[in-house]
């Protein structure tokens, strides 16, 4: 009696079925002309559904209900404000930052004249203590 | 052949086919098996730091996932993953994973993208490192916003090196998906005038398969014959998880994608507007590598090819590779996932 559930007979069939498909997919999905008039059928059902959306949108908003369009836009307005938020916090701690770099360069500049100023001074201290132990010698 | 093996084909082909893979399935298996922790979020997406002992005196390092899928093909099982080489190379890293995108985010573009998103990714591993200079490690269409990041004139200074793996930047004849299309007859916002504010998964991956119509004809018939190699059926259903755990796009970024990727060339041309600049491909200067697959059937390697029209190329900055596999199989298949692991650990920690 014939086997129908034969193994080999089954791995043979199917690399037959295997080799035809691809042969004639890989033509079709290489056809300029069919890609493109598949498309273009897409693109006019998606026309089609978007007008039927629109229209879905309008009866919602005859009745003064929000449609699902303007939700949308409600949530993502939403996300545009946390980016604005997020936007001004980083610039607000890089503000921080820079202040703070800022305030302790000009702490340590003062420092070094601070600093100046003293040796400056003792140097200049130096001398007249010098002249006023002479004057009190004579 | 055995009944037990054939059972066992059966019940992986049946999870296969009608997609019902549950977290069990992905628990035995060993998925993401690199630990890493989040440590930032904003809307869908999140920053993730895996978990390291070491301390690496090389800038650490950030990975940029594709749009398209689940970021896991970098992260697969024990020693298939890209990861895990660099975690135990010493490397601090980070991951973006951009999440499912909703109705909130359908508006956002590429350039946000890169200029918002991104931006502040790298802000945060900066942050958190306290590094002044980062690696950028960009797969795919991550691989593309990384070197746009890279291309523009005050962002790139954060960046230290630039990693792309696969990453297409010459969209023009880049193989069957810019054939697909072509401005004359596809007209993306007709196409999407009806999804809403995301564009569905089904909808762009149902013309995957068709892209290797061989491979995908033929996957359940190497299944079969290789079933009783335990890597190879491990390997096998890994990636079938991996591919069939599709995200969804935010309409923007797929319109962006289509209009000024593929149908305006706009890397190429120097015409992709980011934060105020016109940027594009020769405005990468800074050491790079790219790493290319041969028999890549989403991009041919016309389009990976693209980055050797950088400066980068022109002073000798640029390191070129094309490795023997495909699009995926390349940070997973033996032996090729090997070499690319160590470009990209060599390049790193130069």
């Amino acid at each position: 009696m014939f086997n129908f559930f034969n193994e080999e007979l089954m791995k043979k069939m199917y690399d037959e079925w295997e080799k035809t498909m691809s042969t004639h997919l890989e033509k079709m999905v290489h056809d300029q002309g069919f890609v493109s008039e598949m498309a273009k059928a897409m693109a006019s059902t998606m026309t089609g559904k978007a007008m039927a959306s629109k229209a879905m949108d309008d009866s919602f908003s005859m009745m003064n209900l929000p449609s699902r369009t303007e939700m949308v836009k409600a949530l993502q307005k939403l996300t545009d404000l946390e980016e604005r938020l997020l936007d001004l916090t980083e610039k607000f701690d890089d503000f921080v930052a820079e202040t703070k770099s800022a305030r302790g360069a000009m702490q340590r500049s003062l420092d070094r004249i601070e600093e100046k100023l003293h040796t400056h001074q003792a140097g200049a201290e130096a001398p007249e203590q010098k002249s006023a132990k002479k004057g009190s010698k004579k | 052949m055995d009944p037990n093996v054939k059972n066992e084909f059966f019940e992986m082909f049946s999870k296969s086919v009608s997609k019902s893979y549950s977290d069990e399935d992905r628990k035995k298996l060993g998925l993401e098996p690199t630990p890493k922790r989040e440590v930032h979020s904003q809307g869908p997406w999140k920053l993730y730091r895996y978990d390291s002992s070491k301390k690496s005196k090389h800038p650490p390092v950030l990975v940029i996932p594709s749009l398209i899928n689940k970021n896991y093909t970098m992260d697969l099982l024990p020693g298939h993953s890209l990861m895990e080489v660099l975690v135990n190379s010493g490397l601090d890293v980070f991951i973006i994973d951009w999440g499912r995108p909703d109705a909130s985010t359908g508006h956002i573009g590429m350039a946000h993208y890169i200029g918002k998103y991104l931006k502040r990714a790298v802000r945060q591993v900066k942050s958190i490192t306290g590094a002044k200079k980062i690696s950028l490690l960009g797969q795919c269409l991550g691989g593309t916003m990384a070197a746009l990041y890279s291309a523009h004139p005050e962002l790139k200074k954060d960046v230290d090196r630039l990693a792309l793996l696969t990453a297409p930047l010459d969209f023009e004849n880049s193989g069957m998906l810019s054939m697909w299309t072509d401005p004359a007859s596809f007209d993306v916002v007709s196409l999407t005038s009806a999804v809403g504010p995301v564009v569905p998964a089904d909808f762009f991956h149902s013309s995957f398969p068709l892209l290797n119509v061989r491979a995908s004809l033929s996957k359940y018939k190497n299944l079969l014959e290789k079933i009783d190699i335990p890597e190879f059926k491990k390997i096998w259903q890994a990636l079938d998880i991996w591919a069939n755990d599709n995200v969804d796009f935010a309409l923007q970024a797929f319109r962006d994608l289509i209009k000024l990727f593929y149908q305006e060339n706009r890397i190429m041309r120097e015409i992709f507007e980011l934060e105020g600049e016109a940027v594009g491909i020769r405005n990468i200067d800074m050491p790079t590598l790219a790493v290319a697959a041969r028999d890549d059937h989403v991009f041919n390697d016309n389009a990976t090819r693209g980055i050797q029209k950088s400066k980068a190329a022109d002073n000798g900055n640029l390191s070129y590779h094309v490795m023997t596999a495909g699009h995926v199989t390349v940070i997973v298949a033996h032996p090729v996932r090997n070499e690319t692991f160590k470009l990209f650990q060599e390049f790193l920690t130069r």
